[in-house]
């Protein structure tokens, strides 16, 4: 009795095991979703329900806002897009792993350029043709080609920044000084800063590995425009006389002291450091401004922008562009859900709650004024973007993938070893010579 | 189990009535399923599929691609992996040298000395923290934004740079803070292995005219070879594989500057979606491991009874 | 002479070392004592006013358990901690019994194959467990990272089990099958009372090592993660969270591994010590 119940006990046991492994595993989503199957389940009864949709982001602190436009597109057209927050880290692994499957998520946010075409090239995205049909008139011209490939619009824009140097008032108000004109004038102030115990610029890397290619991007291209753009796209290269150049310029900067501390980090330190007056710039995406502001920065009040003048009249004009993309999978199961959710997504109502939540602008259906009042500064920089019409594309996702990462390697170590920059360079080189090919590129 | 428990435990056996039965030897055997299913499952079909990756090429979303050896060249050829390498290997012979030779030291000292349990206690205190937390802790008190250690020294008028980002330093800072957290625990089990070394063979050695350092070579290190091989193969364990320390502390940079293999593994295959070299660097840490802990996994495997 | 001067570098010694040992800790407690606006504005060694304290405490704990999540993760862990330790203390003793007690043929292959999950690093495990949990729809889900948690633990709680069975003589366990128990009865009613010393030290090994986990939280798991991983992601580029409440989150992560090792050090020196004796 006694025996035969133990075998009994050890047989249920393991077999409970193998049986919940399965019946997880049948489970789309996961186990620990049972809800959002139901809702979607329910939904092809009675249409009247709401059909839940996934998406996918990488900021956890996103979350909320995600959740407000999933009460109200529900409410509107009785689609929710269910949000789930992915770390950094792991996101673009589990997204890859998931849009190779009916997983695949309804909504998810990405890169544009050449992370977006890896994923476009193994055929994982859905083809948004027909939605930008609909609504390709809520947007200013030029956005649905950058989020193009071959002619197939793959997304919709979530956010469209530009990238611009984050100055503390504090620092120019002490000092009683105006912003520079002209490069030398730049350089000079750094000067006058590292002086007087002031950090000229704030890009490090102590938290943040993907920072370090910011001041690269920001020489190279006012030296000149077309020059990055041809190295961007493989036809020009690494150890070119306009590369070698600005890494020069970069090393001058690190070497005379004019970066803050490398430990510090962009999220809690740099912030402070501008509020309190001791550093006076931070390159990053007009996005930062949101940063600033959760840190207690006041627009006008204790930060403005400023984008620093060309080095070269062959860098005049020009300014870094970066959209971020909301891309659908093509492999997801709730593809015309998704479609009628993105229709949704480019009017008015998404676009009020994009700009109240998050301070983002990707339409029209913004207005001018509706800006300056509720962030002075990204109305004037806006304002000024008037006179930098050469869009150019964020280093992050210009260029193949490897050469990004590799090059990104690089640059942390050069703003630790600054005088290993010619090394640096031909390392890079060798990488894009290994890589071009790939993309059926002669380089 | 004191003997009045073992007495009643067997007299409550006496008054169970059953027969007496054979069970063939073979369905003992099902008492050890569920320790083979979750094995299998988390372990041995694992390890069977990793060195499998280990031959292919694969970025997740295109289908695997068998490209030989390549990936094991790559291992020891690639600058970042041949650097973690190096790394890796710092890491072995620092904590060598520090949590465990070092330890052993402050217990020979602290093995004549008054007050022992309070330095024991401090010393263990760290041992009672993850690495996850010791590396926030540590990060925190070295940041020069606001650090504890850098805004101490400012009050003495010194300044600190930032030690994190110093590609020469920063790998032996953190296996510093290694030393700090597991220094305790190697102390606590020396201490164990020396209170077992009876006084005699070391006062008559002393008598026979041999000094301190003879006594402590010729005596006290074989009687403790035992400790002294736990200590060190768990070390050794523990460091070929080293990766939350660099990791919560600096990622494995500036760059890839202080990356271990296990973060070279982690950063090539979730992050560069290079899964068939993050593989082979997988099989590349368990043999350095396998060799490292051959014998100790011998000593612990072999037939007892 | 020499004696005193031996004896006084001696101490000078340790209570240098002593020093450094405790200057993070101290450090720490310095910055949870002050709110995030104060640890902003204050030098890092001025403390903030005492009556402040208590408030500043109570405020950071709840930014941490509540808004930061850490409360949501540290069930988790709990949940992970817990069943990994008496999960694989449970299927590792049904093993250790039946491998020394029971006629299993072979018992030192089986053992050796069990075993020989504990030889390798985590990090052989790791793509593989990605991608099957992916597969099977188990990534992020409690269940899985059980399963691996539980998996992970068993080899050494099997050695323990193993070793601990051959010091309890096999004439109980004939005497019971004598006597007409069965090998089940014999398992409940002499094996398990008998192995709680081999319990003990299984559990806190065990429990201690999957609430330190990083590696695999990191890999497995994205809502469902244990407490360490989600430290490290407050630790991270995105952070975004003030140092007192990080640094208070870290703390409170590590009550019950300081608990459970304050209380019961002896059985850790002692699980410790196991795998050293002849």
């Amino acid at each position: 009795m006694g025996k035969k119940f133990a075998y009994l006990l050890i047989f249920t046991l393991s077999i409970l095991l193998v049986f919940s492994v399965a019946f997880a595993g049948s489970q789309k989503g996961g186990s620990e979703q049972p809800e959002t199957k139901k809702a979607s389940e329910q939904s092809v009864e009675k249409p009247a329900k709401v059909v839940e949709i996934k998406l996918y982001h990488d900021n956890p602190e996103w979350q909320d806002f995600w959740q407000a436009m999933g009460e109200a597109s529900a409410k509107d057209i009785g689609v929710r897009a269910v949000p789930t927050a992915f770390e950094t880290q792991v996101y673009k692994s589990r997204v890859k792993v998931d849009l190779t499957t009916s997983r695949a998520p309804s909504v998810f946010k990405w890169w544009f350029g050449y992370r977006a075409y890896e994923l476009f090239k193994a055929g994982l995205l859905a083809d948004l043709s027909d939605v930008w049909a609909d609504v390709g008139k809520n947007y200013p011209p030029g956005i649905k080609e950058a989020l193009s490939i071959n002619g197939v619009p793959y997304a919709l824009p979530f956010n469209v920044g530009y990238w611009v140097w984050f100055y503390s008032k504090a620092v120019y108000k002490k000092y009683n000084m105006q912003l520079p004109k002209t490069w030398d004038e730049f350089m000079q102030q750094l000067a006058f800063f590292k002086s007087k115990g002031i950090y000229g610029i704030g890009n490090t890397i102590g938290k943040s590995r993907w920072t370090s290619f910011i001041v690269f991007q920001e020489i190279l291209y006012r030296i000149d425009a077309d020059f990055y753009v041809r190295l961007m796209n493989g036809k020009a290269h690494y150890t070119d006389p306009e590369v070698v150049r600005a890494m020069k310029i970069w090393k001058e900067m690190l070497e005379k002291g004019y970066f803050a501390p490398m430990d510090a980090t962009y999220v809690e330190d740099l912030p402070r450091m501008l509020k309190e007056g001791k550093l006076a710039f931070a390159p990053f995406g007009d996005w930062y401004g949101g940063i600033l502001q959760q840190q207690g920065l006041v627009p006008e009040k204790d930060y403005g922008v400023f984008i620093p003048p060309p080095i070269t009249p062959k860098g005049k004009g020009a300014i870094i562009l970066e959209i971020s993309p909301l891309c659908a999978g093509k492999n997801s199961p709730d593809l015309e859900a998704a479609k009628k959710w993105y229709r949704w997504y480019a009017e008015k109502h998404a676009a009020q709650i994009l700009w109240e939540k998050l301070k983002f602008v990707n339409n029209l259906h913004i207005t001018q004024e509706q800006i300056k009042k509720g962030d002075p500064t990204l109305a004037h920089e806006l304002d000024m973007m008037k006179n930098y019409p050469n869009k150019l594309i964020r280093f992050w996702e210009a260029t193949p993938v490897e050469i990004v990462e590799y090059a990104v390697d690089a640059f942390n170590t050069m703003l630790v070893h600054p005088d290993q920059y010619m090394d640096l360079l031909n390392g890079i080189e060798q990488k894009a010579k290994e890589v071009w090919p790939k993309y059926n590129v002669k380089y | 189990m004191s003997a009045a428990a073992f007495v009643t435990v067997n007299q409550g056996i006496g008054k169970m009535k059953f027969n007496v039965k054979k069970v063939k030897g073979g369905v003992d055997t099902v008492f050890l399923i569920p320790a083979i299913i979750f094995v299998l499952i988390a372990e041995l079909v694992p390890v069977i599929y990793t060195t499998y990756l280990g031959f292919m090429q694969w970025d997740i979303i295109n289908p695997p691609k068998f490209v030989g050896i390549s990936n094991y060249i790559k291992v020891f050829t690639q600058p970042e992996l041949l650097n973690a390498l190096k790394n890796t290997l710092y890491w072995v012979v620092g904590t060598l040298i520090f949590a465990v030779g070092f330890a052993l030291f402050v217990a020979v000292l602290l093995s004549n000395v008054k007050g022992r349990v309070i330095f024991k206690s401090i010393f263990f205190i760290p041992s009672t923290l993850s690495p996850t937390v010791a590396a926030i802790v540590w990060r925190r008190t070295l940041s020069s934004q606001m650090g504890a250690l850098p805004s101490l020294l400012a009050l003495f008028g010194i300044n600190m740079h930032p030690v994190l980002t110093n590609t020469h330093i920063n790998t032996f800072v953190m296996i510093g803070v290694w030393t700090w957290q597991f220094f305790g625990i190697n102390l606590i089990l020396f201490l164990v292995g020396l209170e077992t070394i009876p006084r005699e063979p070391v006062e008559a050695a002393m008598i026979d005219g041999a000094n301190e350092r003879q006594a402590f070579l010729y005596i006290i290190v074989p009687l403790l070879r035992p400790i002294m091989l736990l200590v060190i193969a768990n070390s050794l364990i523990n460091t070929i594989r080293m990766f939350d320390i660099p990791w919560v502390m600096i990622q494995g940079g500036p760059g890839r500057a202080s990356e271990t293999l296990a973060i070279s593994l982690y950063r090539e295959s979730f992050l560069l979606f290079k899964m068939g070299l993050g593989s082979a660097i997988a099989v590349v840490i368990s043999i350095l491991t396998l060799i490292a802990s051959y014998r100790y996994i011998m000593i612990l495997g072999r037939k007892r009874g | 002479m020499d004696r005193a001067i031996k004896k006084g570098l001696t101490y000078l010694i340790l209570v240098v070392l002593s020093i450094i040992w405790v200057f993070p800790l101290v450090s720490m407690l310095v910055i949870v004592i002050k709110s995030p606006e104060e640890f902003n504005q204050l030098h890092y060694w001025k403390l903030p006013l005492i009556k402040n304290i208590p408030r500043n405490l109570i405020t950071n704990f709840l930014m941490a358990w509540r808004k930061s999540q850490i409360g949501k993760n540290f069930i988790n862990s709990l949940v992970y901690a817990f069943s990994a330790g008496i999960g694989s203390a449970i299927i590792a003793s049904l093993a250790g019994y039946s491998l020394v007690h029971l006629n299993v043929k072979k018992p030192h292959v089986w053992f050796l194959g069990i075993f020989i999950g504990n030889v390798f690093p985590f990090q052989m495990f790791l793509i593989p467990l990605y991608v099957f949990l992916n597969k099977l729809g188990l990534y992020d889900t409690r269940t899985g990272l059980i399963i691996v948690y539980v998996g992970i633990c068993i080899p050494f709680a099997l050695f323990v089990y193993r070793n601990y069975a051959y010091t309890l003589p096999k004439e109980i366990f004939d005497a019971a099958k004598v006597d007409g128990a069965s090998k089940w009865k014999a398992y409940l009613r002499i094996f398990m009372p008998m192995s709680k010393p081999a319990f003990t030290v299984v559990f806190i090994f065990q429990f201690i090592w999957t609430w330190n986990d990083l590696l695999f939280g990191l890999i497995l798991s994205e809502r469902y993660r244990p407490v360490m991983t989600a430290l490290s992601k407050l630790q991270g580029a995105r952070g975004g969270v003030p140092v007192t409440v990080l640094i208070t989150g870290a703390l409170v992560a590590s009550v019950p591994t300081i608990i459970l090792l304050l209380s019961l050090q002896k059985s850790f020196i002692r699980g410790f010590t196991l795998t050293a004796e002849k």
